[in-house]
């Protein structure tokens, strides 16, 4: 698939401070439609004001936009089905998200509880988010992300709390997801993430950000492990 | 395959649903209709005295607030110490029961049992809110007490009082503290309320000004009550406690005499008819099963019925008023006048609202119902407003009515419903009281036991009352543990 | 404000010494309650003066505050209306009527009706009224309440409350007028002295609200004194009072009850109304 020749969105000496202190520094960054792109870099070094810096820009132009944030804000107190249901709410009317809140419609669940199944999460479809395990929740708001039926989905560390198979679990259905709606739509997505060989395996394109800087832009082909080695925290 | 999971109704909403079939079943029993004519020209003059705001002669308004501050300021601060006291043996069953018996009597109650025993005189002004509210700080004080336990260090082998001074008191004092001002807010206001009953304070005035009409007046005499509420904070210092102790006593003292003789008229007087006419025990049960039919049932009902159908209406105003309130919903201009709006709906007592109502809508349980929902409406949507704050939304959050009901109405729903909980025992009390303005809930036959001087049926009906509010107080409690919701003092001190 | 304190500091500096007492009196709030001291003050002043003893008049909110004052002692002269002085004679053992107002004797009820009614002025309650919505003024008022609620069941052989869909209780005569005028209540029932006075005041509308029925008449409002004031104030001393209410002649005294002159009056002036209170239920 090639990268259409209008990108998604252009980040032109992009600067981002925070509390008189820089943590972007003339980020210049273009994505397009269908990409699959890692962002990578030590904690801190500015991955997630990068992510946020794209998502406002994003949701200035009509493109709808997965969001998974890295604290993942999921409404505790409401089930999983509503948590996900809530990645669609501007697509209804009031009225109906109302109704739907206090009592779901069949339609809705049945799409929701078929998309859980490829998290296995489906026997929680009623549970509150409280009732969850930290790696159910991460799944829970990927899927939100997912069903949101976005052009584009930025992820922030959303393996995290997932062990190493369950994250690899997670990151390829979000991947298949975002494949099967891209038979359509061609979906990118954008996912920051401190495991270099997750990023490795599935992205066409790697960022690595070191003090607010993009030092890395390129191919996982072209990348040599010299380069990786400064994007990692070393335990 | 596994069946799916079934869909029920969260219990929040199925609690929310019960409060709505209550109210449903008490409407038919419930009188509301607006039995004024002309409510519009009656509203047109209460507007008309409130932009024009005329004050009291001076030497009067002087006097007046003069008396308002010196009941609450003594009643509170011997409140305050008394209740700090009782709270350190509040472990014991007996002083809990005690306790929670004499808070369940309204202040108004008190006030008139008071003016009986000892005449218009300063001090039944001052034990009406002093008894109740010493009660009231004891078992908050010993909640917050209980809550730092765990977090004292204590030196061993010290006794009671010195591990409680030495080890709790500095961690203890700023929640004494905001807590006794708080209470001093409302002692300003329940002091004000017992002018209606004849105590020269601004109530008095007020009520004579609503009376006649007089609405310009009648606004003047809010507005120094607002100010004086509102500034509160600013003018109570600790270092100035000892020159307003010597005020609040100066204004007090010196008046009439006390006549204790009247003790005994009242001893007597409280003793059941029939037993003082030396009746048999068929004489006894008649007499108590005349007034059980006369008055004791209809009032609980009526009590109960403006109660529950207060209850969901304060439910209602809450939710819809505290996102005006709320950082999450409305830029800061709107806040600020409706957190605003909020602090004087919530100042004025719910007597005065309903007085008010009373003249514009005409006699019926509607300005009681109103009034009731107003004041405390206003105070759960200025506390779960200000529980929003804490909320942290995503960056893709939802706007307006979607953000409302799906990103913030779940989040602050268990605290409304505890808030909630903790005002139905307050709207219950509040109920009975204002039978006094003529809705026959359980204050209008207390007030008509009074006027006639049946002090036997009077001290009866305050007990009715009373084992109302204390079952009430058990079940809002009982709720809010099958509910899960936490009862902390946090919650408890925002009474 | 300054003469205010120091007059206080001073009977706090007094208090030991035996300086004479001050007789205090008070008047049931039957009507307009504002300036209540402006307007009683004047015949404290008068009191004052005739009786040679400090005289204070203190406002009370209610009629039972009233009875409870004089019965406590915190007043020891009160303008009671016929129930409330008989309520607080039953009271306060000793204690006597010594005058009342030249109207007393013979005092009446209005009963009043707002204009949709389409009730008009009869000899007889119209049946009517039936249904309707009907306020009475205080609960211990004689003739905003016991008196009316009497001839009531006088007539129809039912009580207010089986009568009227809605029965209230407006706290005074003035507020009676202005309910039953703003349509609040469809009926009331009051003090015709009041009625009187307002009217001629301009603040009754015709248009709005009309008499449908007068009262017979009945014995009402009086001034009680305790029976102890003879020993605290010196033998004679509730004569005295007496006749100062009796010499009464100043019409902006005489004004603030309102009443034309005051006569004499005792206890037993008094047995149809504590009669009547009896037989409804109001008295035990």
């Amino acid at each position: 698939m090639t990268p259409s020749p209008q990108p998604l969105l252009r980040l032109e000496n992009a600067e981002v401070f925070y509390q008189q202190q820089r943590v972007l520094d003339e980020v210049t960054l273009e994505l397009h439609q269908g990409e699959r792109i890692a962002l990578l870099g030590k904690s801190g070094a500015g991955k997630s004001t990068l992510l946020k810096l794209i998502y406002q820009h994003l949701s200035n132009t009509d493109h709808r936009v997965g969001w998974v944030p890295q604290q993942l804000g999921l409404v505790d107190k409401l089930s999983v089905f509503h948590n996900i249901y809530m990645g669609r709410l501007d697509q209804h009317s009031r009225s109906y998200n109302l109704i739907n809140l206090l009592w779901p419609r069949p339609k809705h669940v049945e799409a929701i509880s078929k998309l859980l199944g490829s998290f296995n999460l489906d026997q929680q479809l009623y549970k509150t988010v409280s009732q969850l395990s930290g790696g159910q929740q991460q799944r829970v708001a990927i899927a939100r992300a997912i069903y949101s039926q976005a052009d584009i989905i930025l992820a922030d560390e959303p393996a995290s709390s997932l062990d190493k198979t369950m994250a690899d679990t997670v990151i390829s259905a979000l991947l298949q997801h975002s494949e099967q709606h891209s038979q359509q739509h061609s979906q990118s997505c954008v996912i920051a993430l401190h495991d270099t060989q997750q990023a490795l395996a599935f992205a066409d394109r790697i960022i690595g950000i070191q003090q607010g800087k993009i030092v890395l832009n390129d191919h996982p082909d072209n990348i040599t492990p010299d380069q990786l080695e400064p994007l990692y925290d070393h335990d | 395959m596994i069946s799916a999971p079934r869909y029920h109704l969260p219990t929040g909403i199925r609690s929310f649903l019960l409060l709505l079939a209550a109210a449903l079943l008490c409407l038919p029993f419930a009188d509301i209709e607006i039995s004024n004519r002309s409510p519009w020209q009656e509203f047109a003059a209460m507007a008309g005295g409130f932009f024009q705001p005329t004050l009291l002669p001076f030497d009067e308004l002087i006097a007046a607030i003069a008396q308002t501050f010196s009941y609450a300021f003594l009643a509170v601060c011997t409140a305050a110490v008394g209740g700090l006291f009782l709270s350190l043996f509040f472990h014991q069953l007996w002083l809990r029961s005690l306790c929670a018996a004499i808070r369940s009597v309204h202040e108004l109650f008190w006030g008139l049992l008071f003016i009986q025993l000892i005449g218009i005189h300063p001090l039944a002004g001052y034990l009406a809110i002093a008894l109740p509210y010493t009660g009231i700080f004891a078992k908050v004080f010993a909640e917050i007490i209980e809550e730092h336990q765990s977090q004292a260090v204590a030196p061993r082998h010290s006794d009671r009082f010195s591990h409680f001074f030495y080890a709790q008191w500095p961690q203890l004092l700023p929640h004494f503290r905001s807590y006794s001002l708080y209470r001093l807010e409302c002692g300003l206001r329940s002091s004000t309320v017992l002018g209606f009953i004849g105590l020269p304070t601004l109530g008095f005035h007020l009520e004579t000004a609503f009376m006649q009409g007089l609405y310009s007046q009648a606004a003047g005499i809010l507005f120094i009550f607002y100010i004086m509420i509102a500034s509160l904070r600013w003018w109570m210092r600790p270092t100035l406690l000892p020159l307003y102790f010597a005020v609040a006593l100066f204004s007090l003292w010196g008046q009439e005499g006390l006549q204790l003789s009247l003790a005994s008229h009242f001893l007597h007087d409280i003793i059941p008819l029939p037993i003082r006419n030396g009746e048999d025990i068929n004489g006894i049960l008649y007499w108590l099963s005349h007034l059980g039919s006369t008055e004791i049932g209809p009032g609980i009902g009526n009590t109960l019925v403006v109660t529950q159908i207060a209850l969901l209406l304060t439910a209602v105003i809450a939710l819809c008023l505290f996102p005006f309130s709320s950082r999450q919903f409305f830029s800061l201009p709107i806040r600020f006048s409706s957190h605003l709006a909020l602090v004087i709906l919530r100042s004025t007592p719910e007597l005065i609202i309903a007085f008010a109502l009373l003249l514009l809508l005409g006699p019926s349980m509607l300005p009681a119902i109103i009034a009731l929902a107003i004041h405390n409406g206003a105070i759960i949507a200025n506390l779960i407003s200000r529980h929003s704050h804490q909320i942290t939304l995503r960056l893709d959050a939802s706007k307006g009515f979607h953000r409302y009901c799906f990103e913030i109405m779940p989040r602050i729903y268990g605290q409304f419903l505890a808030f909630l909980c903790y005002r139905w025992e307050v709207i219950l009390r509040e109920s009975a009281i204002l039978g006094i303005l003529g809705v026959h809930t359980l204050g209008f036959y207390i007030d008509s036991a009074f006027e006639s001087f049946r002090l036997d049926v009077a001290v009866i009906l305050i007990a009715v009352s009373a084992l109302l509010n204390i079952l009430v107080d058990q079940g809002s409690r009982q709720l809010r543990h099958r509910l899960h919701l936490r009862s902390t003092p946090q919650a408890q001190r925002n009474k | 404000m300054i003469s205010k304190l120091s007059k206080t500091l001073l009977t706090l500096l007094l208090c030991s010494t035996a300086a004479a007492e001050t007789f205090v009196f008070t008047a049931i709030p039957d009507a307009d309650e504002t300036r209540l001291n402006a307007r009683f003050s004047k015949v404290a002043d008068y009191l004052e003066q005739q009786l040679g003893v400090a005289v204070k008049y203190v406002p009370v909110k209610s009629y039972a505050a009233a009875v409870s004052a004089f019965r406590n002692d915190q007043v020891q002269l009160a303008w009671f209306g016929g129930l409330t002085g008989v309520q607080a004679r039953r009271l306060t053992p000793g204690s006597a009527a010594i005058a009342q107002g030249a109207e007393d004797p013979e005092f009446k009820s209005y009963f009043i009706a707002h204009h949709s009614t389409g009730l008009i002025n009869g000899a007889q309650l119209s049946e009517n009224i039936k249904g309707m919505t009907f306020t009475f003024g205080s609960k211990s008022s004689t003739s905003g309440r016991l008196m009316p609620e009497y001839y009531l069941q006088q007539q129809f052989q039912q009580s207010p409350e089986q009568l009227f869909s809605r029965v209230g209780f407006s706290g005074n005569h003035s507020r009676t007028i202005a309910l039953v005028q703003s349509g609040s209540y469809q009926l009331g029932a009051l003090n015709y002295q009041v009625w009187l006075k307002e009217l001629a005041a301009g603040k009754v509308d015709l248009d709005k609200v009309s008499i449908i029925w007068t009262t017979p008449h009945y014995p009402d409002y009086q001034w009680t004194v305790r029976g102890d004031v003879d020993k605290r104030w010196g033998e004679g001393f509730k004569q005295k009072v007496k006749q100062a209410l009796l010499d009464m002649k100043n019409p902006e005294l005489l004004n603030a009850f309102p009443r034309k002159a005051f006569v004499p009056a005792s206890n037993k002036d008094y047995q149809a109304i504590e009669d009547t209170a009896r037989a409804i239920g109001l008295l035990d």
